[in-house]
């Protein structure tokens, strides 16, 4: 698996997921409490992203920060993939003081995105928790899509060829919905949580449920679209495109 | 209401044992998941019927290769005999020189043949011996054209690395300023180019070749040492006796046939001129089955059947019938439909309509009616396809007009 493209994926499309966590998980609310800094994860020629953590919530921005209070440095991105998967440690290039939020905080916050993006959870879960997972999942495959159209060499003829249109994706009967579309020339937009006006392409996935399968790698898509658990309707260039891009997506992210 | 309730468990038992269940262009995702079969269990002439016992008027003719139609007596019988004496052996048998000989009498621009099992056998074979005969690297190819599943044309990415398709160099179909440009821009690699008669995509419109496009690709191939592979393959004999070249005055160097030529039995043929033969010869090309004299008489007797009868005009009547029935019916129901392609090979397309869903809802209502219509791809007449046919389709489709105008409107 290329380690750029992992790492991107993860800095533009799970770490934000870290948002809507901390509003929703108190275990992740309580790790943040108190805390107020800006941690830059800045890999050597590779994407960059940061975490602001103010007043109980955490604010996520692609790219560099203009003052961030903890500076991580990666030579590589395999430097980066691994101190996510616990196994490494960063360079520091500014907040040695701050450290603590790393090797203590920012652990718990990336375990309880686990627990509710792999549905750890499940089978003893609310409702509401069950929503919460296909939201992030969903949100993750959005965002994740955006990284692999800037950040994968081998979706680039995907992105060239994609037709200009939207699809509009939503959970029936009052799932959460989003959109992935084709502006112009490698030029792509996500929207969670808004529905489409005139979309060319509309996926319908039956249920809370049949979206919580697909995310989680229980079902495959081509199989739920056969039994007419997922309804697609529209420009299946379009649709055809946002698949390879989502297969590609979830295999990144495993 | 037609049930697909077979349909559905055998596609079920199947993702079990078969990546996706059904792979490739008959994935359910491709059609109308629900509203149109699966799984196939018979045919007859231009009818055919599912698992379900539901029976349609086939308008996708296995995608192209049944041009007599389904289970055909006299292809069928010839098959048989020739099963009846094996079929299997360590040398070709008479019918391979029988069908070379047959062929290049058909195609007299072709001086000789070689056959395989697909499409995809012969294109990427086609495009070597162009490499060949030219010793130069560069194919160009129009965008969006499927030439097979190969990996230096694979719609899609996966398995397929930056190298498979270093060479492939493309194009926008008709537009002969940037072939001349792409010529230029690689003078001196450009072993040939390789195009389908006309432009078929899946999903939208087909597109004819602009007056003068095909001549001026053969004026500077000519002037630049190039070759013209025409993958010939979903156009072929369905056209014309001699191919596609003849109907649209194509003067190719390389021509790939395939499923309009045995009537759905697995064989392909590349052809080419006396000029080519010297590569043709150098590039190694076998397959274990590519022998098999089983397609090779069913293709014999397709070919003589195509010849001798009647068929290919009646082919094209019928065509040319649905064609001015569903655009008449299109334009009473208030919509501008188009049927674009030659009369045997249809695409209904709804002009202000492109994103699909008044072609899907379409083509759902003609299917719950027993007209077989895709609805993301074009349609194929057989000669079994009988004026009663194209009554019952045309029937079919002004109920589906008013479906369609009830759902969506304008």
């Amino acid at each position: 698996m290329d380690a750029t493209l992992q790492a991107s994926i993860f800095l533009k499309a799970i770490m934000p997921l870290m948002e809507n966590l901390v509003e929703y998980d108190q275990e992740a609310a309580a790790a943040i409490e108190g805390e107020k800094l800006t941690v830059q994860f800045d890999i050597k020629d590779g994407p960059a992203a940061y975490l602001t953590v103010e007043n109980g919530a955490v604010r996520h921005g692609i790219g560099k920060h203009a003052k961030p209070d903890l500076w991580l440095t990666f030579p590589t991105a395999d430097h980066f993939n691994n101190m996510i998967a616990g196994k490494g440690k960063p360079g520091i290039r500014k907040g040695f003081t701050r450290l603590g939020f790393l090797t203590k905080k920012f652990p718990v916050l990336g375990k309880r995105l686990m627990y509710h993006l792999r549905g750890e959870g499940k089978d003893d879960s609310s409702p509401e928790a069950r929503r919460f997972q296909v939201e992030l999942g969903f949100r993750a495959l959005l965002g994740g899509m955006v990284a692999v159209v800037s950040d994968d060499p081998k979706m680039k003829s995907i992105a060239e060829s994609m037709p200009v249109g939207t699809l509009y994706a939503r959970v029936l009967p009052d799932g959460p919905q989003g959109s992935f579309g084709k502006v112009a020339d490698n030029t792509f937009t996500a929207t969670f949580g808004e529905a489409v006006e005139n979309p060319n392409a509309v996926m319908e996935l039956g249920s809370l449920e049949i979206a919580r399968q697909l995310i989680n790698g229980e079902t495959l898509p081509v199989i739920a679209i056969g039994t007419g658990d997922v309804v697609i309707h529209g420009s299946i260039p379009l649709v055809e495109k946002i698949n390879v891009l989502l297969g590609r997506v979830s295999r990144v992210m495993g | 209401m037609n049930s697909y309730q077979k349909s559905e468990e055998l596609f079920l038992r199947a993702t079990k044992v078969i990546p996706e269940g059904i792979y490739g262009t008959r994935k359910p995702g491709f059609v109308l998941p629900k509203a149109s079969p699966y799984f196939a269990a018979r045919g007859a002439g231009g009818h055919y019927w599912d698992v379900d016992g539901n029976e349609f008027i086939d308008f996708m003719c296995g995608y192209g290769p049944n041009v007599l139609g389904h289970a055909h007596p006299e292809v069928d019988a010839a098959v048989r005999e020739r099963v009846s004496q094996g079929f299997s052996f360590n040398q070709p048998t008479e019918e391979m020189v029988e069908l070379a000989e047959l062929m290049t009498r058909l195609v007299p621009i072709a001086d000789w043949a070689v056959f395989a099992k697909n499409g995809s056998d012969v294109t990427t074979w086609a495009i070597r011996v162009a490499r060949e005969h030219t010793e130069r690297s560069k194919i160009l190819a129009t965008k969006g054209t499927y030439h097979g599943s190969h990996a230096w044309c694979a719609a899609y990415p996966a398995g397929v690395t930056a190298e498979d398709k270093a060479n492939i160099v493309y194009f926008n179909w008709n537009d002969l300023e940037q072939f001349e440009r792409l010529v230029e821009k690689h003078r001196g690699d450009v072993a040939g180019v390789i195009m389908t008669p006309y432009y078929h995509p899946a999903c939208a419109p087909s597109i004819m070749p602009a007056e003068g496009f095909w001549k001026g690709v053969r004026e500077i191939c000519d002037r630049e040492g190039m070759l013209i592979i025409l993958d010939d393959i979903r156009v072929g004999f369905r056209v014309h006796i001699q191919g596609s070249y003849a109907m649209f005055g194509i003067e190719p160097d390389l021509i790939c046939h395939a499923k309009a030529m045995a009537n759905g039995y697995p064989i392909a043929a590349a052809m080419g001129t006396k000029e080519v033969l010297g590569a043709a010869e150098a590039v190694f090309i076998s397959g274990t089955y590519f022998y098999s004299p089983m397609e090779m008489v069913a293709a014999l007797t397709t070919l003589r059947i195509l010849e001798e009868t009647d068929a290919i005009p009646e082919i094209a009547r019928m065509g040319t019938r649905l064609k001015e029935g569903l655009e008449s019916l299109g334009k009473s129901h208030g919509y501008n439909v188009t049927v674009s392609g030659p009369a045997a090979i249809p695409y209904l397309s709804f002009d202000d309509h492109p994103d699909l869903y008044h072609m899907q809802t379409f083509c759902r209502e003609a299917i719950a009616r027993g007209v077989f219509f895709h609805p993301h791809h074009n349609w194929y007449i057989c000669a079994a396809h009988t004026d009663e046919d194209i009554d019952r389709a045309l029937e079919a489709a002004d109920a589906a007009f008013k479906v369609v105008r009830e759902e969506l409107g304008g």
